[in-house]
């Protein structure tokens, strides 16, 4: 009976399972953790796109007549552009956390000069729910509870830059040639 | 655990069929694990091509508005260096005349001297100055000749610049459209679908055709409205042979049909002007006298070293001022043409009456009218070829380039906006798995929530559009003449082209024609009133009807007539009749954009 080898790739089977299970969760988790850090890549690129054309435009298409200068409210609209370019892509991602305010951040560094490098780093909290993910988190996370992993990424431009001209109020007034 | 250690190498004929055979379960496993591997895989891959398609297509819309905006901006800079030069060229004949008033200020002041010498002193002190006079009378001969030397040249180079321009603003749109199309073969096969229509569309604010006259219509008081807005510079040089041409052409249509001269043309400008130009439109001679005047008047003080505000307000000074008095120090070169004509014409009348003199005297028969006519085209003919002569310029035509008077103001203008769309997938960055889980297996995990986070409006996932736009480099107000930033803007090559966001201009546009219309009208009603009051002044004090309408027509009339008209009549009628065929040809679509952009 104990040499009866029936059933023994159940057995077998019973007992690498949990194995190759643990395996492929693991193989599935990196996968997704690869396309994550992708769309953070992507959401940097997009970030920084944004940082480049928004922050240099003119002021007053920011309709906060608080000032004419390019600080303030105005510049923190601009702030909040930039970072909605990313919030774009990520939340037309699955697996990122972007309900709260500071589940996904923004971060523009460089001179507001022409030519000079705008650096944008996007970090963004990913979700580790499926499947056995969030234990996996946990080692290889953020650690503690947090069932999410958070990815960061660099992405830099050019800023580009354009003197603008602050009176906008000159009426029409046609050639007048000398008689 | 490896499948050469599992699969037993040889298994029991009884084993080999029934419920309880084992072979295949740990290749159903491997299936199974299998096909999680490929579809990780495919995960991977899905959200890897999504995000390149993704970035591929936002690079392509970037590049396809900036570069077109590029060559935009690229093509007002040369215009801006053309105008320099003329300006330069301008400049040598304004010196040349500067020298001829100075020598004949001088000539009138020494010979005044002399009289005045002669009186008191008997003709001593007369004598002593009149070799001074001599000389100087001698000097200005000279530079007479020079003038004579260097006028046809400059005059040539001058009518050749001024077609060069008007070509620039005609063909660098086409430019801007075309070689950014280029761009789509950088990525080929990748991006399926990427629309060019819209990269045509979006430069219809660098086409936007001049608005039609009112053709026959008869106004009481014999003053004729105007008949469309400045005239842009983007209508095809047709060169001297086919503006002659057109213009016999319309003075014959005019007289067979008993119209207005003149529709012809401008029908042939409008239908020129719907292909669009580079946002310019002529400027008036006066303006390239000031000009060269400036650069005649500022250049010593540069080279000695004198500050730049200060260079900058006797340079706006000097503009003004050689700009009022064009017809002292411009105008020779405006008759030259004629004069050369003339003088040829005068040669060649000589010539054939000295040869009928010689067959007369040869016992030959008188000429008849023919002959002499004959002869003096042939004469007039050889004379233009043996010295190389051409027609004579018109040199009212030699009008250096300003910013359409539309735009008048660089900033935030829609008319210089460029545009660039790449439609793409709505589905935007997400996985490839999804579809291939749904298609394949039909587990829709869209629905499943599995997806996390889904967009609600496909819309919020715009495709990758970009906006270019080219404007000038403005620092700030108007210059010590007063000339605002869109006057100078032509005199300074500081266009550049940058990208911006994609924004709804749609007020921008609404508000810019509204004050076209104002510009437009005002001149009607200014023009209007004038005429109304020049009955009476015609009647009364004839000697001021003249000078009073230029002054009402250009002044009062425009400034009363954009009081009355600007505020309501244009913003709320004019501009929504016009506004509305706007919208009709889709005159660019703009994406609803989030709020706090507007």
């Amino acid at each position: 009976m104990i040499r009866d080898e029936r059933g023994i790739a159940y057995v077998e089977t019973l007992v690498a399972m949990p194995v190759m299970f643990f395996a492929f969760n693991i193989i599935f988790l990196f996968g997704y953790l690869c396309a994550a850090q992708l769309i953070v890549q992507r959401a940097a690129s997009a970030a920084a796109r944004a940082a480049v054309v928004f922050l240099p435009d003119d002021p007053e298409y920011y309709n906060r007549p608080d000032t004419q200068s390019n600080s303030g409210k105005r510049s923190a609209t601009k702030e909040a552009c930039v970072k909605m370019a990313a919030m774009r892509v990520l939340e037309a991602s699955p697996g990122f956390m972007t309900t709260n305010a500071n589940d996904v951040t923004v971060d523009v560094a460089g001179d507001k000069k022409e030519f000079a490098t705008t650096t944008v780093t996007v970090t963004a909290k990913y979700s580790c729910s499926r499947f056995l993910g969030a234990s996996l988190c946990r080692v290889i996370g953020s650690g503690g509870s947090a069932n999410f992993v958070q990815l960061s990424s660099k992405s830099a431009l050019p800023y580009q830059e354009g003197m603008v001209e602050k009176s906008s109020t000159q009426p029409l007034v046609p050639p007048t040639p000398p008689p | 655990m490896s499948c050469a250690a599992t699969l037993p190498l040889s298994l029991p004929a009884d084993e080999e069929s029934g419920l309880l055979g084992q072979r295949g379960s740990v290749l159903i496993a491997g299936l199974f694990a299998g096909i999680i591997l490929v579809l990780c895989g495919l995960h991977v891959i899905g959200v890897t091509k999504a995000i390149l398609i993704r970035a591929l297509g936002q690079n392509m819309a970037d590049a396809i508005a900036l570069e077109s905006s590029v060559w935009h901006a690229q093509g007002m800079n040369l215009i801006v260096l053309i105008n320099l030069m003329m300006a330069g060229a301008m400049a040598l004949l304004v010196t040349i005349r500067l020298v001829q008033i100075v020598l004949i200020t001088a000539i009138a002041l020494l010979t005044l001297a002399a009289v005045i010498a002669s009186i008191f002193s008997g003709g001593q002190a007369a004598q002593a100055i009149r070799p001074w006079i001599q000389r100087f009378a001698q000097q200005l001969v000279k530079v007479q000749r020079l003038e004579d030397k260097l006028s046809p040249k400059i005059g040539t180079f001058l009518v050749y610049a001024a077609e060069g321009e008007r070509l620039i603003a005609a063909v660098m749109p086409y430019v801007a459209l075309a070689r950014p199309i280029t761009r789509t073969d950088d990525v080929p096969g990748l991006v399926v679908g990427v629309s060019l229509v819209p990269a045509w569309l979006d430069q219809k604010f660098s086409k936007f055709p001049q608005i039609p006259g009112l053709g026959t219509v008869t106004i009481p008081g014999g003053w004729k409205p105007e008949t469309s807005f400045p005239a842009r510079m983007g209508t095809l040089p047709l060169g001297p042979k086919g503006d002659a041409w057109l213009k016999g052409f319309d003075a014959k249509i005019a007289k067979g049909k008993n119209i207005r001269p003149g529709l012809v043309t401008e029908a042939v400008d409008l239908a020129r002007g719907i292909f669009g130009s580079l946002p310019v439109q002529e400027e008036d001679f006066y303006q390239l006298c000031g000009r060269a005047g400036e650069m005649v008047v500022t250049f010593f003080p540069a080279v000695v070293g004198m500050d730049d505000a200060a260079l900058e307000k006797l340079g706006a000074f000097a503009g003004v001022v050689f700009g009022s008095l064009q017809t002292m120090t411009c105008t020779p070169l405006k008759q030259l043409g004629q004069k050369m004509e003339n003088e040829i014409r005068s040669a060649a009348d000589q010539k054939c009456v000295r040869d009928e003199e010689q067959d007369i005297a040869a016992g030959k028969d008188e000429w008849d009218k023919k002959k002499r006519e004959k002869c003096r085209e042939d004469e007039i003919k050889k004379a233009k070829k043996d010295s190389g002569y051409t027609e004579p310029q018109n040199f009212d035509s030699l009008k250096v380039a300003r910013l359409w008077g539309i735009i008048q103001h660089p900033k935030a203008s829609p008319w210089l906006h460029v545009w660039g769309i790449v439609p793409l997938h709505p589905d935007g960055p997400k996985s490839r798995f999804f579809r291939d889980m749904k298609n394949l297996f039909g587990f829709d995990l869209d629905t499943a929530g599995v997806q996390g986070a889904t967009v609600a409006d496909p819309s919020e996932l715009d495709p990758a559009n970009a906006m270019g736009e080219f404007r000038h480099v403005c620092d700030g107000g108007p210059d010590p003449a007063q000339r605002s930033c869109a006057e100078n803007s032509m005199w300074r090559p500081g266009w550049f082209a940058k990208l911006v966001p994609v924004r709804d201009i749609t007020d921008e546009i609404r508000q810019k024609l509204g004050d076209a219309m104002a510009g437009w009208f005002s001149r009607f009603l200014g023009k209007g009133i004038a005429s109304a009051t020049d009955r009476y002044l015609q009647r009364f004090v004839p000697a001021a009807s003249k000078p009073f309408i230029t002054v009402f027509e250009r002044h009062l009339g425009i400034t009363l007539g954009q009081r009355m008209l600007n505020n309501w009549f244009n913003r709320r009628f004019l501009t929504g009749i016009v506004f509305t065929r706007v919208n009709n040809v889709e005159f660019f679509t703009a994406p609803d954009y989030p709020e706090h952009l507007h």
